[in-house]
């Protein structure tokens, strides 16, 4: 899925995950609402699912 | 003041491009922390803009970039050249202001990388020298993995700490593993360098070899910065702390000391520095500027920044307020 948004939108897969394909620390990704806990190599994705990719929450 | 820039980011270093007065680069997150590392270019003054890519390494490394720590310009003849030093600690060359970069393969995966170490702020790549008569000598230094240099244009690297002392290992001269703070040419302009190291103050004479530690006359053995009077020879400036278990100035009074022969003796300058100031200068926090007599810059990590025009002797805080300060640079610009 990164690979194809990139070509919309250059530079977004940098932003998810490492150059060792490696998703960065702080960086949550959400397939239909829950929250992926394994690399994101193993996620197969299905047509119709909704991804949110959102910085973890950082303050106090 | 104008700025900010790259608001709300933590930047790491931001420097003016001596080469042409003009340039700025910054490196810093890309956006914010969560997008890992960008470098960022823009006309000084104005808006900066992250590169079209961050130096990354190679595929197959099993390596990732977390955060670029310094930037250096390359050679005057060659003005779109920039080096990157990263964390994890390794080196890269641009050749085109930024947008591309390379491995610098032979350090960055050179022989000890399995057994090098981060220190407490990181395995970091903070001090790139990039020698002015000779663009294909270069040093590196590294926290926690010493000094190296290169004769070749980074094609080969040997490790460069002799006389440096590691107290925090059995072998107190290793020859390597020194946590080297930070590395400048003396303004000699013969190739001497001096070092800021965790464990004591250095000089390197014009022919390479084994560093003289110059510590004696100083509070203590650690501070950060260590920055030359580019037009004195043997003369820099450091800004001590109490130790790496207490990182404020000693007796909290906030102190630049100068020495003008290659640290032999030192002189503490305290003129309009603040006293009851429980607080320090990192890495990047003191520049000179190439003015005769110079201007000296120093940022402290609560946010003020000091100046002196006459050559260290008094000092004005000239910002405060501010953000604590990683970086200071100081340049002419045109």
């Amino acid at each position: 899925m990164l690979r194809a948004l990139e070509s919309s939108f250059p530079g977004i897969r940098d932003r998810v995950v490492d150059e060792a394909g490696t998703r960065r620390p702080y960086v949550n990704v959400f397939v239909n609402e829950e929250l992926v806990m394994t690399p994101l190599g193993e996620v197969a994705l299905m047509p119709g699912d909704v991804v949110h990719i959102l910085p973890s929450v950082a303050g106090g | 003041m104008a700025g900010p820039y790259v608001p709300g980011a933590t930047v790491y270093h931001f420097i003016l491009d001596p080469r042409d007065g003009r340039t700025a680069y910054a490196a810093a997150p890309h956006g914010s922390e969560p997008w890992g590392p960008a470098v960022y270019r823009g006309r000084a003054g104005e808006s900066l803009k992250a590169t079209a890519h961050a130096p990354k390494f190679k595929d197959g490394s099993g390596l990732a970039v977390t955060r670029v720590w310094h930037l250096e310009p390359g050679p005057a003849d060659e003005p779109e050249t920039i080096y990157a030093g990263v964390e994890p600690a390794a080196l890269f060359r641009s050749e085109d202001r930024g947008e591309t970069w390379g491995d610098i393969d032979a350090l960055n995966y050179h022989p000890t990388r399995k057994d090098w170490q981060p220190g407490f702020g990181g395995l970091c790549l903070h001090s790139v020298l990039v020698d002015p008569r000779k663009p294909r000598h270069l040093l590196a230094g590294i926290s926690s993995v010493g000094t190296f240099e290169s004769k070749d244009g980074g094609r080969s690297w040997t490790t460069e700490n002799r006389g440096v002392r590691a107290e925090f290992m059995p072998n107190k001269y290793p020859e390597w593993g020194q946590c080297v703070h930070k590395l400048t040419w003396d303004g000699s302009g013969d190739g001497s360098i001096f070092q800021q190291n965790h464990c004591g103050t250095y000089h390197r004479g014009p022919d390479g070899g084994a560093w003289t530690e110059v510590t004696k006359g100083l509070p203590s053995d650690f501070g950060f910065p260590i920055a030359a009077d580019p037009n004195r020879k043997h003369t820099a400036f450091v800004t001590p702390l109490i130790g790496g278990e207490n990182r404020v100035f000693p007796k909290g009074q906030m102190a630049v000391w100068k020495t003008a022969n290659a640290g032999k003796s030192w002189r503490r300058e305290t003129k309009g520095l603040p006293a009851n100031a429980f607080m320090g200068v990192l890495r990047e926090g003191m520049s000179t500027d190439p003015e005769d007599p110079i201007g000296i810059y120093v940022g402290t990590n609560t946010g003020q920044l000091f100046a002196s025009r006459d050559e260290g002797e008094s000092w004005k805080m000239i910002a405060n307020f501010l953000a604590p300060i990683l970086s200071v640079n100081a340049g002419v610009a045109k």
